[in-house]
C-alpha cells in the first residue's frame, strides 16, 4: 500500500478540488507533523500549482478546475498565514489591478487576480469602473511592483493610457 | 404548406424556463444602477436596496409588464413600401449585418487590419445592394482624426446616406442617442413621423450577471420616450457570467431579458422590444470565449423557442456567426449550423452577416457568401407546398409511362421551374475542368468578385440634399460636443 506523505497529500486535494476543510485539516496535519512552512509552501502548494498548471497546458485541465485549485491553494495557506509572515518569507511581488474607467467587465480581471495570488504575489483588486486618479492614488500609497489594468470594452482601452 | 421547425424543448420545458425566469426576478432580483429607475420600481411594487442596487421584483409587476410587449414592432426604411413589420407567424425571416467588430478584411489586398471611417460607406452601400439583407450596421472605424466617442452618431450620418434600408447601432451613451434622434427627425421629416415609423433600432446590453448599469438604463429610456425599438442583448458567459449548463443558460438570457422588459414597460408601457440575447460560452481551455458552436447554436434554438412560445416577443438571433479569424471552411460550418438552428425555430431577424473571429472582424466578402447561406435557408423555410397542382397530378396523367416521355417541356414544368428553387449567385455546379477553364476561382474569389460588381453598380437612392447638410451639422456638433463615454 502506497503512504503519502501529507505534503503530497496536500498538492493531491488542492489538484483535485477537494473540499476546503480537507485542505485546511492537511495543512494543519503538516504543521503539527512538524513541516517547516518553506516545505509546506514549495511542496505542498506550489507543487500543486505546478502539476495543475502542467494539466492545463495539455488541456486537460479546464479553467473553472484550474481556479479551484488555486481557491483551496488559499484556503490551505490561511491555516499557516501567520506563521509565513513569522518566517520572513515575501510575496514575490506586489500588485494592483482593476478594470479601467467606463468598464465594469470583472470576470478576466479575476482570473488574473486570482492566479496571480496563488503564484505568491500580494494582489490588491481595486474593483471595476476604476479612474485614471483612483489608479494613481492606490499606487502611490501601495507602491506595486506591477499595475494590471483590464478592459473588455474598446471604447474604455484608451484609458489605459 | 409544411414548415421546417425546430423545437429542442418540450412544451413541458417551455412553461418550466417561463415560470423560473419570473421566479428569478422576484428570488435573485436584478441590479439596478439608475436612480430614476430605481424609484420607478420601486413604487411600481418592487422592493429596493438603494444601498447594492438589488431589485427584488414581484411577479405581480413582471406578468404586468409582459402583457405591455408588443408582439408587432416597425422597423421603418427610408421609403413606406420597405418597412419591416414583424410579427408573430411573418411571410419571410429577415436579415442583418454583424454589429460591433473594429476588425475588417481588406477587399483590395485582403488584409487584416482595423476598420476606418471610408470602411462604413462601403458597408453601407454593399448592404444596400445586396438582395436578401434587410437591416444594416456598420463597422466600428478607428481614426486618430474623429472623436472616438462620437463614432455612433458620424457612423449613423454615412448610413443614412448610403442605404434605404432599417439600420441598427449600438449606442455609446444617452447624449449620443439624443443626436441620433434628432438625425432621424430631420431624414423623417417630423418627430411624429419618426416615432411612427422608427428609422433605427438600437442595441443595449446588461452585465452578466443580471446587472443593468446606469449608461444602458439611461439610452432605455430615452429610446422608450421616443418608441425606438431596443435589441437588449443579455450575453451571459455561460460558466461564468451564467449558469454553465445549456438549460441554465438559456434561463439565465431569458431571466435578464426580462428585467430588461420590466424596466422599459413600466416607464413606456408599449415599448417595443426584440429579444436578442447573445448566447456565449467560456472556453474552458483558454479562458476566452465562443460564440458560433454547436452548443451556442443550440442555445441560440433554445432561447429563440422559450421567447416564441413561451412570451410571445419578436426575436433576434446571431445566426451567420463564426469564432474561426477566417472565412475559411470553418466558418462556412460554425454559422451555416447556426443559422439553420435559429432559423428553424422562427427568429424573425438573423443577424452576423459577415461575422468572422467571434464577432471582433467584419469581412464584406464573408457576407456576401452569407447571402447564399440565408437565400439557401429562407427557401428552406418556404417548406414544401403541397397539393393537387404541386403534386403534378395533371402532368404526371398528361406525361405518361415509359421511356421517352419527359416533362421538360410540360406546361407544369414551365410554370413552376423558376419559383420552386432557389438560385445562388456564387455557388456554381460545374464540372472540375468546366471550373478550371473558367480561372478555377474558390468560392471566396468568386464572392469577392460578386462584392466589387455590386459596389461598382450599385448606387444608392440619395437622399435630398438639404437633408443631407442637415445631418452634417448634427454630426459635426456631436463630433465637437461629446466628451468623455462611461459606460458603466
Amino acid at each position: 500500500m502506497k503512504t503519502f506523505s501529507v505534503l503530497e497529500e496536500i498538492s493531491e486535494a488542492v489538484v483535485k478540488g477537494e473540499s476546503e476543510t480537507k485542505v485546511k485539516e492537511l495543512t494543519q496535519r503538516a504543521v503539527d507533523e512538524g513541516y517547516q512552512v518553506r516545505e509546506i509552501l514549495d511542496n505542498g502548494f506550489i507543487m500543486s500549482l505546478n502539476v495543475i498548471g502542467e494539466q492545463w497546458k495539455k488541456g486537460e485541465a479546464l479553467i473553472s478546475e484550474v481556479l479551484r485549485a488555486a481557491e483551496r491553494m488559499h484556503a490551505g495557506m490561511d491555516v499557516i498565514r501567520k506563521l509565513i509572515i513569522k518566517s520572513g518569507i515575501k510575496p514575490i511581488g506586489k500588485v494592483v489591478i482593476g478594470t479601467v474607467e467606463g468598464d465594469v467587465h470583472s470576470v478576466g480581471k479575476s482570473l488574473v487576480a486570482m492566479i496571480l495570488g496563488s503564484f505568491g504575489f500580494e494582489v490588491h483588486d481595486i474593483g471595476v469602473d476604476v479612474s485614471p486618479e483612483k489608479f494613481l492614488e492606490i499606487v502611490k500609497s501601495q507602491k506595486p511592483d506591477l499595475l494590471a489594468m483590464s478592459a473588455l470594452l474598446t471604447i474604455t482601452m484608451p484609458a489605459m493610457a | 404548406m409544411g414548415k421546417c421547425m425546430m423545437r429542442l424543448l418540450s412544451d413541458e420545458d417551455v412553461r418550466k424556463i417561463r415560470v423560473e425566469a419570473i421566479k428569478t426576478l422576484e428570488d435573485v432580483g436584478v441590479k439596478v444602477s439608475h436612480d430614476e429607475a430605481k424609484k420607478m420600481l420601486k413604487k411600481s411594487g418592487a422592493t429596493v436596496d438603494h444601498h447594492t442596487d438589488l431589485v427584488l421584483i414581484p411577479r405581480k409587476l413582471t406578468e404586468e409588464c409582459l402583457k405591455r410587449v408588443p408582439q408587432k414592432v416597425i422597423l421603418g426604411a427610408r421609403d413606406l413600401d420597405k418597412d419591416i413589420i414583424l410579427e408573430p407567424d411573418n411571410e419571410r425571416v429577415y436579415n442583418r449585418s454583424i454589429s460591433g467588430g473594429e476588425y475588417y478584411i481588406d477587399l483590395n489586398n485582403g488584409k487584416y487590419r482595423k476598420a476606418v471611417f471610408s470602411d462604413v460607406k462601403d458597408w453601407a452601400r454593399l448592404v444596400d445592394g445586396m438582395e436578401g439583407i434587410d437591416i444594416c450596421t456598420m463597422p466600428y472605424y478607428s481614426d486618430a482624426s474623429l472623436n472616438m466617442s462620437a463614432r455612433d452618431v458620424r457612423g449613423l450620418e454615412i448610413l443614412l446616406e448610403n442605404t434605404s434600408k432599417h439600420i441598427e447601432l449600438q449606442p455609446y451613451g444617452k447624449q449620443n442617442v439624443e443626436y441620433m434622434i434628432k438625425m432621424g427627425i430631420v431624414e423623417r421629416g417630423s418627430e411624429e413621423e419618426f416615432k411612427r415609423r422608427p428609422r433605427f433600432t438600437l442595441m443595449v446590453s446588461p452585465v452578466s450577471p443580471l446587472h443593468y448599469h446606469a449608461n444602458s438604463i439611461d439610452i432605455m429610456l430615452l429610446a422608450g420616450e421616443y418608441g425606438i425599438p431596443i435589441e437588449l442583448t443579455p450575453m451571459p458567459i455561460a460558466g461564468a457570467g451564467g449558469p454553465v449548463t445549456l438549460a441554465g443558460n438559456a434561463l439565465s438570457m431569458i431571466a435578464e431579458f426580462l428585467a430588461g422588459v420590466v424596466i422599459c414597460e413600466s416607464a413606456y408601457p408599449g415599448s417595443p422590444l426584440i429579444f436578442a440575447a447573445r448566447p456565449v460560452v467560456m472556453n474552458m481551455s483558454t479562458g476566452g470565449v465562443i460564440e458560433a458552436s454547436i452548443e451556442v447554436a443550440m442555445l441560440s434554438s433554445a432561447a429563440t423557442q422559450v421567447a416564441r412560445e413561451g412570451f410571445g416577443w419578436r426575436s433576434d438571433m446571431y445566426s451567420l456567426v463564426a469564432d474561426s479569424p477566417v472565412a475559411d471552411g470553418q466558418s462556412m460550418i460554425e454559422r451555416s449550423f447556426n443559422c439553420i438552428f435559429c432559423a428553424f425555430t422562427g427568429a424573425d431577424i438573423l443577424s452576423g452577416w459577415g461575422c468572422l473571429e467571434t464577432a471582433r472582424t467584419l469581412d464584406i466578402v464573408q457576407l456576401a457568401i452569407d447571402s447564399e447561406i440565408a437565400g439557401m435557408t429562407s427557401r428552406a423555410l418556404k417548406g414544401i407546398e403541397l397539393n393537387d397542382e404541386t403534386l403534378g397530378l395533371d402532368a404526371m396523367r398528361r406525361v405518361g409511362a415509359g421511356v421517352g416521355k419527359t416533362y421538360l417541356t410540360d406546361k407544369h414544368t414551365l410554370k413552376y421551374c423558376r419559383t420552386e428553387y432557389f438560385k445562388p449567385k456564387i455557388f456554381i455546379y460545374s464540372k472540375r475542368n468546366t471550373w478550371e477553364l473558367e480561372g478555377g476561382k474558390d468560392l471566396y474569389e468568386r464572392a469577392k468578385e460578386r462584392v466589387k460588381l455590386i459596389l461598382r453598380e450599385h448606387i444608392p437612392t440619395p437622399l435630398d440634399e438639404t437633408v443631407v447638410k442637415e445631418l452634417r451639422l448634427i454630426s459635426e456638433e456631436a463630433e465637437r460636443e461629446i466628451k468623455e463615454i462611461s459606460t458603466a
